[in-house]
């Protein structure tokens, strides 16, 4: 694990202010959810600002992945789901009835723990997104197509195999045409759900680099399993535990100077 | 075939869509669901009953090629539906989260994502069935279609025969002519089924572990 030398910390905490300042993309208020019976969620208050990578790390079966499909309603394609609280997005509840799912989740991409590209080719993979939402003029698709797979750092690799199945790349590739394909709806916030899981670590530092270069234009929510790398490259993080959030603060300070002892003994790895 | 491959494959593809994604997991659908397997297992004759019942008599189709395609759609509907549903579970959830993730709606999905990941199961699954109905004669023996005919049927509401039936006929004959004409009847029907067949294993081989 990275120390991270005091100057450093103060280094870091200075723009504090400036974070505060920021706009909340996502301020969760209250939110609780069931799956049937068992209590997943447990009053959920997180307030995460544009512009951040925000990472949430916890223990198996903690409700963090939980917690991100909540964000963009994907967790309600179990059918025993129940919520209460609300999650505003910009300003606005998601659960709200007047609230199409499918707005929301135009503008909020997600991408999986597998690279679960569509059998299609590489191109109609990344175009998906802006042909359901209504594109059909080739050229406009070709830009888009080529910005997103800029945008994630893959189009050096793949521009002369554009028509070539999704398949035919390697899972490391597969996850960053994921990312293309998110980034073509062009979204405002991007959710990971633990990207980097079934990656090597040359693709995982691939993706961690991209997630730095995203983080200027859009806002970026991360679950990881990995501490390191909650601790690279997360601006603020949350500690989630049996379905509560135990502590969210700056990454720095959550990794050096956590004020939970539940907090510390996970980071420094005596459990989960 | 013109009248029950549209039909069945249709109305099968459509019945396994709305089981697989849109009916509710609660014990009516399970219900249906279980009897579906328990249809494709009805013997045929039990089919041709009820084609009698409703095309020829209720609907007053008479014994037309119409009623005859109809109860033999009937005959391979649960099959077609069993091995769309197959082929729609086997589409893997990922990509459904994939599509749904983006703003797509559920439609949206099935057409563009589902449908085309499970078609080769589906084509399989209605190739083999079809197949199947060729073969068939109890149904149209029951809904009374004439065993033979001595011209070409001229549209759907003619009467006609099946090929196995005109060849049971010819063959039962005692004249030499027809028993070569049976002969070459049969050698029809089986490059039938066996194209059938070999184009249903070529998709199937094709289309194999493409996720």
């Amino acid at each position: 694990m990275t120390t991270i030398s005091p100057i450093k910390i103060k280094k870091e905490i200075q723009p504090k202010e400036q974070h505060d300042i920021k706009k909340s993309v996502y301020l969760t208020k209250q939110l609780n959810l069931w799956y049937g019976d068992k209590h997943a969620l447990k009053n959920i208050d997180l307030d995460i600002k544009e512009h951040e990578v925000t990472a949430i790390i916890g223990p198996s079966g903690c409700g963090k992945s939980t917690y991100i499909k909540t964000l963009n309603r994907m967790v309600e394609l179990v059918p025993t789901v129940k919520t209460s609280g609300e999650i505003l997005y910009r300003e606005r509840n998601i659960f709200d009835s007047n609230y199409a799912v499918e707005e929301l989740r135009t503008k909020v991409g997600m991408v999986f723990q597998k690279p679960n590209p569509f059998p299609k080719s590489i191109y109609d993979n990344v175009a998906y997104g802006p042909r359901i939402h209504g594109i059909k003029n080739k050229k406009i698709l070709d830009e888009i197509v080529e910005k997103s797979l800029r945008g994630a750092a893959i189009w050096d690799e793949v521009k002369d195999r554009l028509n070539e199945n999704a398949y035919s790349i390697s899972g490391g590739q597969q996850q960053r045409i994921c990312i293309a394909r998110a980034l073509a709806i062009e979204p405002d916030v991007i959710l990971m759900d633990e990207p980097t899981s079934a990656l090597d670590p040359i693709s995982t530092l691939k993706i961690e680099e991209l997630v730095q270069e995203l983080k200027k234009d859009y806002s970026i929510i991360i679950v990881t399993h990995n501490m390191q790398q909650a601790a690279r490259i997360s601006d603020k993080t949350a500690f989630f535990l049996n379905g509560e959030v135990i502590e969210y603060d700056d990454t720095d300070v959550i990794f050096s100077n956590p004020s939970d002892k539940r907090t510390e003994d996970y980071i420094s790895g005596r459990f989960g | 075939m013109a009248v029950v491959a549209p039909t069945s494959i249709i109305l099968g593809v459509g019945s396994a869509i709305y089981l697989e994604e849109y009916a509710k997991k609660n014990r009516m659908t399970s219900f249906i669901r279980t009897n579906i397997s328990n249809l494709a297992g009805v013997p045929s004759v039990v089919f041709g009953l009820l084609g009698l019942t409703i095309f020829v008599r209720a609907l007053s189709l008479g014994n037309s090629v119409l009623a005859a395609g109809f109860t033999m759609s009937l005959l391979i509907l649960p099959v077609i539906i069993v091995a769309a549903q197959e082929a729609i579970r086997a589409v893997p959830n990922e990509l459904r989260d994939a599509s749904l993730g983006m703003g797509a709606t559920k439609w949206q999905t099935i057409v563009r994502i589902i449908l085309p990941a499970a078609i080769p199961g589906i084509l399989t699954g209605s190739i083999l069935a079809l197949s199947r109905a060729i073969g068939e004669t109890a149904p149209l023996i029951v809904i009374g279609v004439p065993v033979i005919i001595q011209f070409l049927p001229a549209g759907v509401m003619d009467t006609f025969t099946a090929l196995p039936m005109q060849i049971y006929d010819w063959s039962s004959r005692p004249q030499q002519e027809f028993q070569a004409v049976a002969a070459a009847g049969i050698i029809v029907l089986m490059a039938v089924l066996l194209t059938m067949n070999s184009i249903a294993a070529l998709i199937r081989n094709k289309f194999q572990k493409r996720y």
